[in-house]
């Protein structure tokens, strides 16, 4: 048995915050209504890691469970009769989260292009030349990489991040140049945040996976192996 | 009638001549796409605590889908009206009781529903609240929805033919 308890706070359809308090035993806890998710997928997609983590981290901060299984938001069981600090921090996660509709598309790419060039600068200090928003070779400065890293023996690897449609298409264009010109030095690489949930087409994808020389990486399976290919196609780095 | 010529949503309420293909049956947490596929591949990422049923049925040469969403826990029922159109679907009214507010209402596409943006629960651009009045109205009714009686308000809605509870799966 429990509550169903209507706040005076506005929800994301235009009608009140409602949550679910469930009462066992003497001890209560929050829950959502059970389609927050629903609500929130009308405005923006959740399927990309860095806006699933910031809902995680909203949870989190509020000291909820985030049960992904199933879609729902719970408190930790309080007593019914101390109950007020869980009520108005639950009550604020339902505030807070509906901003989360306000992660742009931009935002959440800039995010992840951010998290990418910061691993790749953090892994490499000191051992290779690392430069951001770098032209792959001084003759081709039209040809830009979100980061670019020069090893001491002259290898160099070009990454793009691939956060969009033309972002995809301009890895496969840099490679296009890099292979047709035999710059055997320079290894592109393009890094998807999540290869089957991209926002790239799957026309593009086959193109990138398919090509000759283009590199590919997937942000969520891991991080260290993205670097570690970096480091493989540079071989010896020691500065 | 083409895909294109001016179509609203009592046009589709009011045409006799509905042919219900599929009743669904209840189901509980997310709404996968194959049943309704609003969101192209993606699910509608509902609870355990929610229970769903899909209604198909075609009108006015055209394909629709109804979907039944009801928590009695919270109290809320909806009664989605989708619309196929080309590769998409889009929602062009719903039916609605919560006890959060207001009694039963519904928010519709107002004027040709051809123009409906597809992909949302409710497209913002063109919806408008019937009847009228404020949100801030209290629900004074009682909630008296349940699996049993769901699939029959939303058929006195929508006007489609329901069978006896005792031939559909509940």
């Amino acid at each position: 048995m429990g509550y169903a308890i209507v706040s005076p706070f506005l929800w994301l359809d235009d009608g009140p915050v409602t949550f679910y308090g469930r009462v066992e035993g003497g001890q209560i806890r929050f829950e959502d209504s059970g389609d927050t998710l629903v609500q929130i997928e009308d405005a923006i997609d959740l399927g990309s890691e860095a806006r699933l983590q910031t809902v995680r981290d909203l949870a989190g901060s509020h000291g909820l469970i985030f049960d992904e299984a199933d879609n729902a938001f719970r408190s930790q069981w309080v007593p019914i009769d101390n109950s007020d600090a869980a009520i108005f921090s639950f009550l604020s996660f339902m505030n807070r989260i509906q901003d989360v509709t306000m992660l742009t598309r931009e935002k959440v790419e800039h995010s992840f292009r951010d998290d990418l060039v910061a691993a790749v600068q953090e892994f490499f200090e000191g051992r290779a030349d690392v430069q951001e928003r770098a032209a792959i070779a001084p003759d081709h400065g039209e040809y830009v990489t979100d980061v670019l890293v020069t090893a001491a023996n002259g290898r160099s690897a070009a990454i793009y991040a691939a956060t969009s449609e033309p972002k995809a298409l301009e890895a496969l264009l840099s490679a296009e140049l890099i292979q047709r010109e035999g710059m055997r030095n320079v290894t592109p690489f393009l890094v998807y945040e999540d290869l089957l949930a991209s926002s790239v087409s799957k026309r593009t994808r086959t193109r990138t996976i398919n090509h000759d020389i283009l590199r590919l990486g997937d942000w969520s399976g891991g991080k260290r192996e993205i670097v570690s290919k970096v480091q493989t196609a540079l071989g010896s780095i020691a500065a | 009638m083409s895909s294109t010529a001016t179509l609203t949503v009592r046009d589709i309420i009011e045409d006799p001549a509905k042919q219900v293909v599929d009743y669904g049956a209840w189901q509980t947490g997310p709404v996968p796409a194959s049943k309704f596929p609003l969101r192209k591949q993606k699910r509608l990422k509902y609870s355990h605590t929610w229970s769903w049923r899909v209604i198909k049925f075609e009108s006015v040469q055209r394909q629709f889908l109804v979907l039944l969403v009801l928590n009695a826990e919270i109290g809320a029922f909806s009664a989605r009206l989708a619309i196929k159109m080309g590769d998409d679907w889009a929602i062009i009214c719903t039916h609605e009781l919560h006890l959060s507010h207001k009694n039963w209402h519904c928010h519709f596409v107002s004027g040709d529903v051809n123009r409906t943006n597809p992909g949302y629960l409710r497209d913002k651009e063109n919806t408008v609240y019937f009847p009228s009045g404020g949100k801030e109205i209290p629900c004074t009714i009682e909630f008296n929805v349940t699996l049993t009686n769901a699939m029959q308000i939303a058929a006195r809605r929508y006007r489609f033919e329901v069978p006896d509870q005792a031939e559909m799966d509940l």
